[in-house]
């Protein structure tokens, strides 16, 4: 990852560990993660944005952008993570659509249950509006963690 | 003059069409009748002691007056901008949680529904994500990324913040130009009445509608006949959010205030400090007795300071009378920085010169370790305090001078739409003939809808008729009149009791009660031929003998009785005659019977 761990905290595929980094940005604490996919024009002002919007703002959250630059480098665990998207995310379908992947520029994971909440596909509006709405959808209260029941 | 033919046709060119008239007058009698009746036209007649019963288009007054005022309409999109603007103004103010001392007054910091809502209805409008962005990149071009990261305290808002409080200058400036558009020119819709007679013209009475109000004048305010449905309904329920976003104001203000009056927690250890001051040289003087002098020297400024900080956190909190809350954050904050400079120079001067002397050059005592626990302790409170209150206060008091200004903007507004509806105007109306005054067959009537709209600053005003009509009174039907008249009677044939030496005819006067009957549609009939029959009463004298005989006969007058004939019977000298008659230029006289002109 970044040395800077600072937003944008760009994917480096020679780290050996940039898997387990990446998940572990994700998962460890609650912030809110914006992945940018990919590396063309659109993106690149996608991922300039969403490092804007991450500072100045008064949500409870810590704001995180992560950059994978290459669009497949980590395909297997951003499925997983598209995966559960909400239906609002992927209007008008009910769920993602994996063979939609290459057309998705960046989506958004909520800090508690790492949900995506927002995805922003190739040829949607990217402006201040579109990721701060980003952003404030995937502050929205989640249910309630609870610990798994005891097995003994 | 009475006989408008020349005029009917240009009068007719003002009406607008049939199908687009500004009103329809009828007979009512006529009309409750058979509603589907045909309304009076220009030319036409109409009964002369009927009641006119007049129906307004207010779609086509409204349109003629769109015509009227070159249909310079604020634009929609305006009213859409400053609706979803105010919305938002009034969910954030809603959004603050009622007063709870346990409970940080942060929900500032819990936007999440209320940014989604907002962002969710800003979509639909292209100004506002506009907007939004605009602002954003001025947050950006404002305040560096390092300023940014320190959001929320040193005096820099959060981009949300800043951002709502550019759309709530946005709402003021949006309601002043809407208000600018509102007050511009108000339009008067005003019905007139005139009755052209022989003796001249005069105004008649209209009915009560209209003849309750100066010079029987409606003044509509000009947007409400130019705006759309859509936008008059923007624009009540932009009145609507005003009138509860000033509520809100004042409401959640006092939330504040209350707030404000429990933050300051440092306001009990500063009247422990005073106390503690005052009694500290004493205990100075009981251990190292060579310093006490100094320190009552050194007490003697922090004490005063601590007074005078106790003073300003009583004068912080205390209620003004007649002063609302939002102006007391206002006031507040800027007396806050002279509070918290009060603060810093007591801190200071404590740590600087009483603490360091008590730590350094007194040996410690239980009574001094208090004391110097009691000022760290006190010291925390107040940096807290200070810290807490020009942040926040600060970034509160942004956002409700703001959004007080948007309040008291648009509060404007609601003023404007609260003012006199073009609905006032009524949809019907009435005009009983019989008040006005003194008529005769054949004068005209002629009553007209008109806009008037006075210019800034104008005298003059600016005046269009609309409509008008102009038709004849006439008794429709069966009439009844009497009227002198001359007769050149014949006897028919000799008689005992005839001698007219040598003549034919003799000159009679005579009075003739006629019945007449009124046409509701020929101008020939009414004006010219106006035809009647009826009975002649003569004074005759057949024998020439200087003594009238009366005279009785069945008469047919016409070419409006300047002309006459009939046959009857002398009774004085028991003769029969025929008779041709002329008119004597005297007025009829109505009479009761059938349809006499009526006048109250």
């Amino acid at each position: 990852m970044n040395m800077e761990s600072t937003n944008p905290r760009i994917v480096d595929p020679n780290d050996a560990d940039f898997r387990q980094k990446f998940i572990d940005l994700i998962e460890t604490g609650t912030p809110i993660v914006f992945v940018v996919l990919g590396d063309d024009a659109d993106r690149q002002q996608l991922a300039n944005l969403a490092t804007k919007r991450a500072r100045g703002h008064s949500g409870q959250n810590e704001r995180i952008v992560a950059w994978v630059k290459d669009h497949d480098l980590l395909k297997d665990e951003c499925l997983k993570y598209l995966k559960t998207a909400s239906e609002t995310a992927v209007k008008p379908d009910k769920t993602f659509d994996e063979t939609t992947y290459e057309k998705v520029m960046a989506f958004v994971l909520s800090p508690v249950w790492h949900e995506t909440k927002y995805i922003f596909k190739e040829g949607d509006v990217v402006d201040n509006f579109s990721v701060v709405d980003a952003y404030w959808i995937a502050s929205l209260k989640e249910r309630e963690k609870v610990d798994p029941p005891a097995t003994t | 003059m009475k006989y408008s033919y020349i005029f009917l046709p240009l009068f007719t060119l003002f009406s607008l069409s049939a199908f687009s008239q500004v009103f329809k007058i009828y007979e009512l009698d006529r009309y409750t009748k058979d509603s589907t009746i045909a309304p009076i036209k220009n030319g036409s007649f109409a009964d002369i002691n009927s009641t006119l019963y007049i129906t307004f288009d207010k779609l086509v007054i409204a349109e003629a007056i769109r015509d009227f005022t070159g249909n310079d309409t604020m634009s929609l999109d305006q009213l859409k901008q400053l609706k979803i603007v105010l919305a938002n103004q009034v969910n954030i103010m809603e959004g603050f949680k009622a007063y709870n001392k346990e409970k940080s007054l942060e929900s500032l910091n819990s936007l999440a529904e209320q940014m989604t809502a907002f962002m969710r209805e800003a979509r639909q409008y292209p100004d506002i994500r506009a907007l939004f962005n605009q602002y954003s990149d001025a947050y950006d071009n404002k305040y560096s990324a390092s300023e940014q990261d320190q959001a929320g305290t040193n005096g820099i808002p959060y981009l949300e913040e800043y951002i709502f409080t550019e759309m709530a200058k946005r709402a003021a400036d949006l309601s002043q130009q809407i208000q600018a558009g509102l007050s511009n020119g108000d339009v008067r819709f005003r019905l007139s009445g005139r009755l052209s007679t022989d003796n001249g013209e005069r105004d008649i009475k209209l009915s009560d509608d209209f003849d309750t109000f100066a010079a029987d004048v409606f003044t509509v305010p000009r947007w409400q006949a130019t705006m759309t449905a859509e936008g008059q309904q923007q624009l009540q329920d932009i009145a609507g959010l005003s009138l509860r976003l000033n509520s809100l104001m004042d409401v959640k203000g006092q939330d504040i205030k209350n707030w404000l009056a429990d933050s300051f927690g440092a306001e009990d250890c500063l009247k422990d400090m005073e106390n503690r001051l005052l009694s500290i040289p004493q205990v100075v003087a009981s251990i190292v007795p060579a310093l006490a002098q100094r320190a009552k020297a050194l007490a003697e400024q922090p004490y005063q300071q601590a007074k005078k900080l106790s003073d300003e956190y009583a004068n912080n909190i205390a209620a003004s009378p007649g002063v609302t809350s939002v102006e007391l954050l206002e006031g507040f904050n800027s007396r806050l920085q002279g509070t918290m400079d009060s603060i810093k120079t007591l801190i200071s001067s404590m740590d600087n010169n009483l603490i360091t002397m008590l730590k350094n050059e007194v040996p410690r005592d239980t009574q001094i370790t208090a004391f110097i626990t009691t000022f760290n302790s006190c010291k925390q409170s107040l940096l807290a305090d200070r810290s807490k209150l020009l942040d926040i206060t600060g970034r509160l008091s942004l956002l409700f001078s703001n959004s007080k200004k948007a309040a008291k903007a648009s509060s404007g507004l609601s003023d404007q739409v609260r003012r006199l509806s073009f609905d006032a105007i009524p949809d019907e109306s009435f005009i009983d003939l019989r008040n006005s005054g003194q008529r005769t067959n054949g004068d005209q009537l002629k009553i007209r809808a008109i806009l008037e709209s006075v210019a800034d600053g104008s005298a003059t005003p600016i005046r269009k008729t609309i409509e008008q009509r102009m038709f004849t009174l006439q008794q429709i039907g069966m009439y009844s009149i009497l009227k002198p008249m001359m007769l050149l009677a014949a006897p028919n044939g000799s008689g005992d009791n005839v001698d007219l030496a040598g003549k034919n005819f003799q000159f009679a006067p005579s009075y003739s009660i006629l019945f007449k009957f009124g046409s509701r549609k020929s101008k020939v009939f009414n004006d010219i031929l106006q035809p009647g029959f009826g009975v002649n009463f003569g004074a005759l004298d057949f024998n020439t003998d200087a003594v009238p005989e009366f005279g009785a006969a069945l008469e047919f007058t016409f070419l409006r009785d300047y002309f006459s004939g009939g046959y009857g019977y002398n009774f004085g000298a028991d003769k029969d005659y025929f008779f041709i008659g002329f008119r004597l230029p005297i007025g009829a006289i109505p009479l009761p019977i059938f349809n006499e002109v009526q006048a109250k």
